[in-house]
């Protein structure tokens, strides 16, 4: 039985995400709301003390997501990601079949680094530009742009902030998310896109002659653009190698965003204006609520009940991870489930189960909940937004049919990996 | 739903910015290239302040302007070619 003070935090905790869910207040604001209302209790209640709140927030997070935004928006600034948008296009010679599976492909390619947000900007642009021009109908290439940005980088240490969350926390490399998730997240390209391709195939439109220009065209200086490129190569050597050296991820990332400020002849101050402070100080807000929930106990008593579910299996314990972990990202942002799931599963780790089975079901299950609906996360609600630039209203049903179609597909292909991947 | 759609979308408006200077950047290099050419308000109608502003949203204003400048367009770039012309001429 709880008691009442964990009560009161079980409450904070629903409050902040019901007001996130229904948009009464911003994430970050919600979050530091909850975070307030936490401190407050705790020090009132003598649950902890003001100097342990601020022990709360993990910083390794924080410094791992700082410095790969400020690497990636560096790297975007410079036009890199443009050009390779405007190749795919043009390589797309004017048949929508191509122009549809290469936006595709380079909207997860792109996710691997970007963040969503970012990512669904620049190629709704492309692909909103390339649509007006061949005078297609724009809903296939955006909501689908959504979908792929949205699995794009879920074998990545740095593809998403879930990611980085359950990086931190589980230990897992940037090698080990590859080599336990990478065959995962292909297959999951090829079948997504081919879904969506089957689904919008009578609306992509008739091949035309497509216009004739030069990728490289509106870059002002090419050197730039080379440097970010090696910027990129270089960020991904060190993230293959840092574990020889015995350092964290988050030591890398800063160092990559030293070195790209330093290298890439961009403004330092545009760059810092455009990091998502929004995402970063809902992390640090919610952070805080975790705290107290943890405190009072409550995370404990859900670990209980998680292991009394599963029967004290792996192969139970992980496939309730992957399913509940995605149908709360759904309806609640994946970073505060994220969040919340990642001291359960921590608390597991002396009870002889599977860890990687079950830091992997959670970043499945994190991740592709993540493009169900319209509201299901950022990336998706851009996609709408930049429809309605184009003077194209997507209904939610019209959005979800496309969304839930391909989370059903991805969770059962998740399901089966995972069964072929580390056993019943 | 829609009403949380709206609210949602309302607070991506500074995204919503960033998508239109990208489209922009895209549009520079595939579509039709454009200028823009502001107008002041002539001088002697200062008391029009408003009428003047409401201009920019009247369609009727927007595609005589459109025609107009068309025009001139045109001329400035014909005379920018012959001058081209009479100059390789002349090497």
């Amino acid at each position: 039985m709880l008691s009442v003070v964990s009560m009161i935090y079980i409450g904070i905790y629903l409050l902040t995400l019901l007001l996130a869910s229904a948009e009464l207040t911003s994430l970050s604001v919600a979050a530091l709301i909850g975070a307030a209302l936490s401190t407050l209790f705790g020090i009132i209640l003598g649950v902890f003390t003001p100097e342990e709140v601020i022990g709360f927030i993990d910083f390794r997070v924080i410094l791992l997501l700082v410095g790969v935004m400020v690497t990636f928006e560096v790297v975007e600034r410079s036009g890199l990601f443009r050009v390779i948008a405007l190749y795919a296009i043009k390589y797309s010679k004017g048949d929508p079949r191509i122009l549809f599976f290469s936006l595709c492909f380079v909207s997860a390619a792109l996710s691997l680094f970007l963040s969503d947000v970012t990512a669904i900007l620049l190629i709704a642009a492309a692909a909103g530009t390339i649509a007006k021009i061949m005078d297609y109908d724009p809903v296939p290439y955006f909501v689908s742009a959504a979908i792929m940005i949205n699995l794009g980088g879920t074998s990545t240490l740095i593809g998403s902030t879930s990611n980085m969350i359950i990086g931190i926390a589980s230990g897992l490399s940037f090698i080990d998310f590859l080599y336990y998730l990478a065959p995962c997240e292909i297959t999951l390209w090829i079948l997504t896109s081919f879904a969506l391709y089957l689904l919008y195939k009578p609306r992509l439109g008739e091949k035309k002659t497509p216009p004739t220009y030069d990728p490289w065209s509106e870059i002002k200086d090419r050197r730039t653009v080379y440097k970010a490129g090696f910027v990129i190569i270089l960020f991904l050597i060190l993230f293959l190698l840092y574990e020889k050296w015995n350092v964290g991820p988050e030591t890398i990332a800063f160092l990559c965003a030293v070195l790209a400020l330093i290298i890439v002849d961009v403004d330092a101050g545009t760059v810092f204006r455009q990091i998502d402070w929004e995402t970063i100080f809902f992390i640090g807000g919610f952070l805080i609520i975790i705290g107290g929930l943890e405190r009072t106990g409550v995370l404990s008593a859900i670990t209980r009940m998680v292991l009394g579910m599963a029967h004290g299996s792996s192969f139970s314990a992980s496939l309730l991870t992957l399913w509940s972990s995605a149908l709360l990202s759904v309806f609640v942002s994946n970073i505060a489930v994220a969040l919340t799931y990642t001291p359960i599963i921590g608390m597991m780790k002396d009870l002889n189960l599977n860890m990687t089975s079950l830091w992997s079901s959670l970043i499945l299950g994190t991740n592709l909940g993540g493009a169900a609906t319209p509201v299901s996360g950022a990336v998706c609600v851009l996609a709408i937004g930049a429809l309605k630039e184009e003077n194209v209203n997507l209904s939610f049903i019209d959005f979800s049919k496309a969304g839930v179609l391909t989370t059903i597909i991805q969770l059962a292909f998740a399901t089966l990996y995972l069964i072929l991947r580390f056993g019943v | 739903m829609k009403d949380l759609r709206e609210r949602i979308l309302k607070r991506e408006k500074r995204s919503m910015d960033r998508y239109k200077e990208e489209r922009d950047e895209f549009e520079k290099v595939m579509g039709t290239p454009k200028i823009e050419v502001s107008v002041e308000l002539p001088k002697g109608y200062e008391d029009k302040r408003e009428e003047f502003l409401e201009l920019a949203k009247e369609e009727s204003f927007l595609k005589d302007a459109n025609k107009a400048l068309n025009r001139v367009v045109k001329k400035h770039l014909k005379k920018m070619k012959e001058q081209t012309k009479e100059s390789e001429k002349s090497k």
